[in-house]
């Protein structure tokens, strides 16, 4: 299918394209509108139904209405009621009177019954129909004097009859005297009158009384009515139908009309679809085939012009344009092609006509050289063979070839057409006119652009003439040349005006030409550059003036080569002494110029540097052993020239007796040919006897078997640059010393910026590896070290910081300003930093750093002791100077206040005072470091008992317990210090007991100490500390009570443990809140007791 | 404000929480007392008083600068005028303590003559802040 549309014509394409989605879309809006308007028309039609069964019902109430009213009015007719009660003459006027009523329904019928219920009157005259419960009704209606109404059957049929009753009242009595029944049947309820409907009937249950509901599919529509009194209980409905079919039967029609319609619609479609596809692709196809047809023909041909504006119009015109230039150029080409055979037709006639005046043969081979393709007529002169006969049998030209010489004719022949080759041949020809001849045939391919060969076209002369004579000539001259070209010189011959007559061949490539011919009749100025060639026209002239040969050296520059060239001219004279021209030649002589002149320049050398150098010359004959020895040799080394000989040992014994070995090492390496060049430094003797450095560099001179014959070379003086160097590099390792020794680092800078040198102290105080710093510049560096410093310190930002931009401030030689460094890496560290500025080349800055921990911790430690004192004495004094100013206030204190005041002074003097014994104590202690301890052995045992014998402590009664584990207890150290502490602890031990309990003194064997020890224990049940109080009771005026009850310095503790630290022994301290305190000094055991036991009892006594 | 003056003495050594008593005594202000810095901070709290006296060297998590800098730093506090009282006199210290934000620095020992008239300065100049604000 793809593919039989892929086939058809664009104009089938457009067609059935346009024609499908025509189709297509017609199609769609039909079904699209059917279904629609069938939606409508069900919709309308229900509509217009459900209208109609309301007007309807309406319509049966109005009358319904009408006919009520019509009944009442009788039955209220007095006419009725009279006519009731009148047996006899009712009859004559009742009945017209009813049948005179017109009733709204047809078939109603209006009766009047007395007062039994039996019928009086009928207003039609057909036979009542028995209705069931007709009498019930009129029975009820008697009774109750009310109107009835209901709907009821006829037993005669299945019709329904609404049946309405009306009592008619005797206004006198107001009894009932009868009553009025109007029958309706219920089939003539509704007025039908239009045929397009089915109308029908229903009652309460939906059943069909009357008329019809229409079928199944029909479209319907049901209304109650609503009857007025007394029918209010009858409830019935108007149905109206239509059948669907019916309703849409219009509908119906107009679709098979729509569906005529489009099927025209369609084919009109159709055929204006292929119209305009046609009009689309006719002048495409009028294009096409315009086209076929100029490929066809070949020939470019005009088209008809369109005369439209759309793309296509313009394509064609395009088009046309196209051929129009085509056809254009295509005239213009064979205008040129008739222009060109034209010129070919004439220069044709012109080259007959040479070829006709000619003396020799023209001839033109075919490709293949089996056949004269053209043959001049001159040839036949030439060959004495007809042309015609040539033309057809070219082997009869061959057969008049000599049979000597056939096979190089064909051979040549052979050439000309295989290789392609141009041939020059002579030989031998039978001339059936003129005999044997000579002739020359010469001939070349004539080939096209591409290299192909088209012909093979040659000239043939007889050179019978010429040949004979040429023949000699040529061989003399042949040898002649030979010779010439074989000649080392340049040879030339030229005239008496200076022209070139012969020259050689090397004459003529030194000149620049392959081709000795081609310098005939040329002259110098030919060959050489101008300014050589007019020296040697002058030389030419010279010699042909003097008529004396001439010979000279002359450099010439060749190629940019400076080159000497030797030279011979001659005249060249006739036997009569008349001058013809010149001879000569020339020769290359630059190597042996070159020789000379180096010979002489080494030579001039030689002399120059003996005579003008610094350097002393040695010169060495190894195999006579001479030593020539210049006079600045000896010079330099404190001799005049004539003061040493000529001898190897003069320099041998000079030589400093450390450096012999090595330099006669060397000397000898050299000779062997191990070195290049014998070079060394080393000592030679004075004639003073001191020795001087010197540089020694020589290099041998060897013969062809490589054997040194001479060694030669030279002495400089480099002794004040040695010593310099030495005294630098002794100085450098100093330096190197002093740095690697000191305990304070340094960085150096070089002149770049960056670090240069760095001394391990460097990396040692600041954990920097050498590696990372060498290379940084001086900001990096500050970094780096601005890492290792103890973070949020601003000390130290505000350090690197001056550090940085300090640095242009610092002269070479001030000290500058030190700055401290904090820092926290690689270890708790304070250096002091300072730079230095360099003028020196080579070293920009120097910084240089110093461990001032321990410097900056004692300064710390100091300031904070003597802040910490003047605070401890300054409290003291606020009491004392407070309370004597109230005194002094006299504010009538009474006597008691008054005392009190004066022992608060008093007690606070005290404490001033003591903070101030303790000071000095602890001062000295701290200041002598124990030097002023008097040593001794001391029994520890019997100290303590002298403590407690001589302790008390103020108003307080209390004893202490003493208590000695070891009888004896030797130990070394200052009695006075020694009880001192002791004193001290048990004061503690009182103080803080305030409360009473007992002191224990213990001396005991103390083994946690290292080695051998013995310890004083101290022990009270008193108020004791916590752990924070223990661990800080030794420090500075730390006091344990804050309360204030319990007075002290803060100082005792630590003049115990300076003097038991100094004994070398330990402080131990256990304590309870509130239970107590003990504290037990532990002193290292003395050996030397069995030395003077009873001598140290007796000191200890004293 | 009615009544008389309430001070805070915070001070450590009871001598001399004696001494300030008796030297204030003839000013008719009220003194309340506290030995460590606990009980001071609580009796600012408690008390509001309208001068504080500090000691800085005392047992206790915080020290006369601390209460200082709190009391300095609470917007309710702020007004009451502090006076540092300490044996510590060097430079550093008595920069410290103005950090702090006291507003009068006195070393001990003092003249009572002088410590009466700074008291009285502090107040005065109080009275005229609080009837300015």
């Amino acid at each position: 299918m793809k593919t039989r549309f892929d086939n058809a014509s664009l104009q089938n394409k457009i067609a059935l394209t346009m024609g499908v989605g025509g189709l297509l879309v017609t199609a769609a809006i039909a079904i699209a509108a059917f279904l629609l308007s069938r939606q409508l028309i069900l919709t309308n039609t229900r509509s217009i139904l459900a209208m109609s069964a309301q007007q309807q019902e309406r319509e049966v109430v109005l009358r319904m209405e009408s006919a009520i009213a019509l009944a009442r009015s009788l039955a209220n007719n007095t006419v009725t009621a009279n006519a009731l009660a009148d047996n006899l003459g009712r009859m004559t006027y009742l009945a017209p009177l009813l049948s005179s009523q017109n009733l709204p329904f047809p078939g109603a019928n209006l009766l009047l019954t007395d007062y039994r219920g039996r019928v009086v009157a009928a207003s039609s005259a057909a036979p009542i129909e028995n209705v069931d419960g007709l009498a019930n009704l009129v029975d009820a209606t008697l009774a109750s004097g009310s109107p009835g109404g209901a709907l009821l059957d006829t037993k005669r049929d299945k019709f329904s009859k609404l049946v309405l009753v009306f009592p008619v009242i005797y206004r006198l009595t107001g009894q009932s005297e009868g009553t009025i029944v109007l029958i309706i049947p219920a089939e003539h309820l509704l007025n039908i009158h239009s045929g397009k409907y089915q109308f029908g009937l229903l009652d309460t249950d939906g059943m069909l009384i009357s008329g019809s509901l229409g079928g199944e599919e029909a479209v319907r529509s049901i209304v109650r009515i609503d009857f007025p009194p007394p029918l209010s209980s009858v409830f019935l409905s108007v149905s109206i139908s239509q059948d669907r079919d019916v309703a849409l039967h219009d509908l119906d029609t107009l679709f098979v009309v729509f569906v005529v319609v489009g099927i025209v619609l369609l084919m009109g479609v159709t055929i204006i679809s292929r119209w305009a596809a046609r009009l689309l692709t006719q002048p495409l196809s009028e294009l096409s085939s315009a086209a076929e047809r100029i490929s066809h023909s070949g020939r470019p041909e005009s088209i008809p012009e369109m005369r439209r504006n759309d793309e296509l119009g313009s394509l064609a015109r395009a088009f046309h344009h196209m051929l129009s230039r085509l056809t254009d150029s295509y005239d213009a080409l064979e205008r040129r092609v008739e222009e060109r055979t034209a010129a070919l037709l004439a220069s044709e006639q012109k080259l007959a006509s040479i070829l006709a005046s000619l003396q020799d043969g023209i001839w033109s081979l075919t490709r293949d050289g089996r056949k004269l393709s053209y043959i001049s007529p001159s040839s036949m002169s030439v060959t004495g063979l007809a042309n015609d006969l040539l033309r057809n049998d070219l082997n009869s030209f061959f057969a008049a070839v000599h049979p000597d010489d056939r096979d190089r004719v064909q051979s040549a022949l052979r050439r000309l057409v295989e290789d392609g080759d141009s041939i020059d041949v002579e030989f031998r020809f039978n001339n059936p006119l003129k005999g044997l001849r000579i002739l020359q045939a010469r001939a070349h391919p004539v080939v096209t652009d591409n290299g192909a060969v088209i012909r093979l076209d040659g000239i043939l002369s007889d050179v019978t003439q010429r040949s004979e004579a040429e023949d000699k000539l040529r061989r003399r001259e042949l040898y002649l040349r030979a010779i010439l070209d074989n000649f080392p010189f340049l040879v030339w011959l030229k005239d008496s005006e200076s022209r070139f007559l012969a020259v050689n061949q090397r004459f003529a490539e030194a000149a620049g030409y392959y081709d000795g011919d081609k310098l005939r009749g040329l002259t110098d100025f030919d060959a050489w550059p101008a300014k050589l060639a007019e020296q040697y026209r002058a030389d030419d002239r010279e010699v042909m003036e003097s008529g004396k040969e001439k010979n000279l050296e002359e450099p010439i520059e060749i190629e940019g080569e400076r080159r000497w060239i030797e030279t011979f001219k001659k005249p060249v004279v006739t036997p009569d002494g008349h001058i013809l021209g010149t001879v000569g030649f020339a020769r290359d002589i630059t190597e042996r110029k070159e020789m000379q002149y180096q010979l002489a320049a080494s030579e001039e050398r030689w002399e120059l540097a003996v005579a003008g150098s610094n350097d002393g010359i040695w010169d060495w004959d190894v195999q006579s052993g001479t030593l020539y020895l210049s006079d600045r040799w000896k010079e330099m080394i404190g001799y005049r020239g004539d003061e040493i000989g000529n001898r190897y040992e003069e320099w041998y014994q000079r030589v400093h007796p450390d450096d012999r070995d090595h330099v006669l090492e060397l000397v000898q390496q050299h000779l062997d040919g191990r070195t290049d060049l014998y070079q060394v430094e080393h000592r030679v003797r004075c004639k003073d006897g001191t020795y001087r450095w010197i540089l020694a560099r020589g290099k041998a001179i060897r013969d062809e078997s490589g054997r040194p014959t001479r060694f030669l070379g030279s002495h400089s003086d480099i002794h004040e640059r040695v010593i310099a160097e030495s005294s630098l590099k002794l100085r450098t390792a100093q330096l190197n010393t002093i740095f690697a020794l000191s305990p304070d680092g340094f960085v150096a800078f070089g002149g770049n910026g960056a670090v240069e040198y760095l001394s391990a102290a460097f990396c040692e105080l600041t954990g920097l590896d050498s590696g990372e710093v060498y290379g940084l510049s001086e900001r990096e560096l500050l970094r780096l070290l601005a890492l290792r410093c103890i973070a949020d310190s601003r000390s130290n930002l505000k350090v690197l910081e001056l550090l940085e931009q300090d640095h242009e401030n610092v002269i070479a030689d001030g000290a500058g300003v030190r700055y401290l460094l904090e820092l926290e890496h690689p270890g708790h560290r304070v250096l002091e930093i300072g730079q230095r500025r360099s003028l020196e080349h080579g070293v920009s800055k120097i910084f240089y750093f110093r461990d001032v921990t321990y410097e900056t911790e004692v300064d710390r430690l100091k300031s904070e002791f003597l802040s910490t004192a003047a605070h401890e004495l300054r409290t003291p004094m606020v009491s004392i100077l407070g309370f004597s100013e109230l005194l002094l206030e006299d504010s009538g204190f009474d006597e008691e206040t008054t005392r009190e005041l004066i022992t608060t002074i008093h007690r606070q003097s005290t404490l001033m005072a003591s903070i101030i014994d303790e000071l000095l104590d602890l001062a000295r202690i701290e200041a002598r470091r124990g030097q002023d301890f008097v040593m001794e052995s001391l029994n520890l045992c019997q100290l303590v008992q002298e403590v407690t014998k001589s302790f008390r402590f103020p108003n307080d009664s209390r004893g202490i317990t003493l208590h000695l584990e070891v009888e004896q207890a030797w130990i070394e150290g200052d009695r006075r210090k020694i009880m001192q502490a002791i004193n001290n602890v048990l004061t503690n031990a009182y103080k803080y007991s305030p409360d009473g309990g007992e002191v224990f003194l213990t001396v005991k064997r103390a083994g946690d100490v290292a080695g051998e020890g013995y310890a004083v224990s101290v022990a009270d049940r008193g108020v004791g500390m916590t752990a924070e109080s223990v661990a800080r009771v030794c420090e500075r005026f730390f006091r344990a009570d804050t309360s204030g009850r319990i007075l002290g310095t803060g100082l005792g503790m630590s003049i115990v443990k300076e003097i038991v630290d100094l004994h070398g022994g330990t402080v131990g301290i256990t304590s309870e809140l509130n239970h107590g305190t003990e504290v037990v000094l532990g002193f290292p055991a003395h050996q030397k007791r069995d030395e003077g036991m009873p001598d140290l009892t007796e000191v200890g006594g004293a | 404000m009615s009544g008389t003056k309430k001070i805070l003495v915070v001070e450590d050594r009871p001598e001399i929480r004696l001494l300030v008593a008796m030297a204030i005594k003839p000013l008719g202000y009220t003194l309340i007392e506290a030995d460590n810095s606990e009980t001071g901070v609580a009796a600012i709290l408690l008390h509001r008083p309208d001068l504080i006296l500090l000691d800085v060297m005392m047992p206790g998590d915080i020290n006369g600068f601390g209460i200082c800098c709190m009391v300095k730093q609470d917007p309710k506090l702020r007004g009451i005028p502090v006076i540092m009282m300490t044996a510590l006199a060097q430079v550093s210290d008595i920069e410290e303590g103005m950090a702090a934000g006291a507003d009068k620095y006195v070393v001990k020992p003092f003249s009572l003559v002088a410590l009466r008239r700074i008291i009285v300065d502090q107040l005065v100049e109080q009275g005229k802040g609080s009837e300015n604000s």
